[in-house]
């Protein structure tokens, strides 16, 4: 890994952090948990965006980055004794595509079909991904003496 | 009957005020099973879709409706943490309504502060899709414009068709007065950006979390809702589009 990338990486955890935060501001996150919601944000960016760019294809990207990152919340709810909707709502915020429906709505409605359904599938295939992925970290059994974060 | 009228009113109103504000549908049902048990009501059957409550104990019955949620996390916690202190025996009925009441007064972050996040929220995922600096700040910019006719709309009491798709059409038409500044700006990386606080992301994403979870029909709801909110965006985002492509000869 050069340095160039190193720098890049470091630049895409700053940002999606600061993208993470800013969205947990807009949804009322309480400060103490900023920190926090940010970095969940960030790690899941990260990850995902390492591994597209090493030629991963979103969907399993996806799937492989909203697993650290949903083990991450469920780590910061037993040590911030918080529900870990906050954490994994504003973390999975960058990776949940929005834009991806978005950009099948628009193509559908400018008549470009073959650009639409490629589009749609591929947002299906993510938000089925995420919401796996989620299901399988949060379902994993935890040792008895941290049994009370919900 | 009294005492268990008063005790289902209050699981009501707490499922309500979780679901309002974010909460998720299987979280909700179980949350309000917990609390029914620990106010002691009988034979007490609760059925949560996304934007309904059904509860009945014994002969006793309530019904709520939700329209629509606003994402409030912090009401989220703090009904939590009442969850907790009922379960643990350490509230009463009667405090627990007041708790209740002061969550709800809750207040959202202040418009200042929700301005300045929702312009460098924009501003990132513009960079984050590829975008450069100049993309940044005009998609900070957009952000800024944005979440100000947010606010006016919501206390306009607007409702979703009109500040979805207004505000799809405000970011589309900020772009290109951007771009027609700077020449050469990626508008369409600058337009995503400055769209994210407005798509159905993570409703899409929940939507699926419902089916995973045998909860179809929530599910289905927000399936729809999240199609319908994307549709909104896209005609927003369109008409803007065609009309500048018409007129002033511009294609994106």
């Amino acid at each position: 890994m050069t340095a160039q990338t190193l720098l890049q990486a470091l630049g895409q955890l700053l940002l999606s952090g600061l993208a993470t935060l800013s969205f947990g501001v807009l949804f009322a996150v309480p400060v103490r948990h900023y920190a926090c919601c940010a970095a969940t944000g960030a790690a899941g960016w990260v990850v995902y965006w390492a591994l597209t760019a090493a030629g991963l294809g979103p969907a399993l990207a996806s799937l492989l980055a909203v697993i650290p990152l949903a083990g991450l919340a469920r780590f910061f709810a037993v040590w911030r004794k918080a529900p870990i909707t906050i954490f994994l709502f504003c973390g999975i915020f960058p990776l949940v595509p929005g834009a991806g429906i978005y950009y099948t709505a628009y193509y559908f409605i400018r008549a470009e079909n073959a650009l639409a359904l490629a589009k749609g599938a591929e947002t299906f295939k993510i938000a089925v991904a995420l919401a796996l992925g989620i299901a399988v970290t949060l379902s994993l059994p935890l040792p008895r003496r941290h049994r009370q974060e919900h | 009957m009294e005492q268990d009228q008063r005790a289902l009113e209050f699981v009501m109103e707490a499922g309500r005020t979780l679901l309002e504000n974010g909460a998720e549908v299987f979280r909700v049902q179980q949350t309000m099973e917990i609390m029914a048990q620990s106010l002691g009501v009988q034979a007490f059957g609760v059925y949560v879709l996304t934007n309904g409550i059904f509860a009945s104990a014994g002969q006793l019955g309530e019904v709520r409706y939700l329209p629509g949620a606003v994402v409030h996390l912090g009401r989220v916690e703090r009904l939590n943490a009442l969850s907790r202190a009922l379960a643990k025996g350490e509230v009463g009925l009667d405090e627990a309504f007041e708790r209740l009441n002061e969550i709800r007064a809750l207040p959202a972050a202040p418009p200042a502060a929700r301005l300045l996040a929702c312009g460098v929220g924009t501003g990132c995922f513009a960079v984050l899709f590829g975008g450069g600096l100049a993309e940044g700040l005009a998609a900070l910019a957009i952000g800024l414009l944005l979440q100000g006719m947010l606010l006016v709309a919501g206390r306009a009491g607007m409702n979703k068709i009109v500040t979805h798709m207004g505000g799809a059409a405000l970011v589309a038409l900020a772009a290109l007065f951007c771009r027609a500044l700077a020449p050469g700006l990626a508008a369409g990386v600058v337009i995503i950006g400055g769209l994210m606080p407005l798509t159905p992301g993570i409703a899409l994403t929940m939507s699926i979390r419902d089916f995973v979870n045998g909860d179809y029909l929530s599910g289905a709801i927000r399936l729809l809702d999240a199609l319908l909110i994307a549709g909104f965006l896209a005609c927003g985002v369109g008409v803007v589009l065609g009309l500048a492509r018409l007129f002033a000869g511009v294609v994106l």
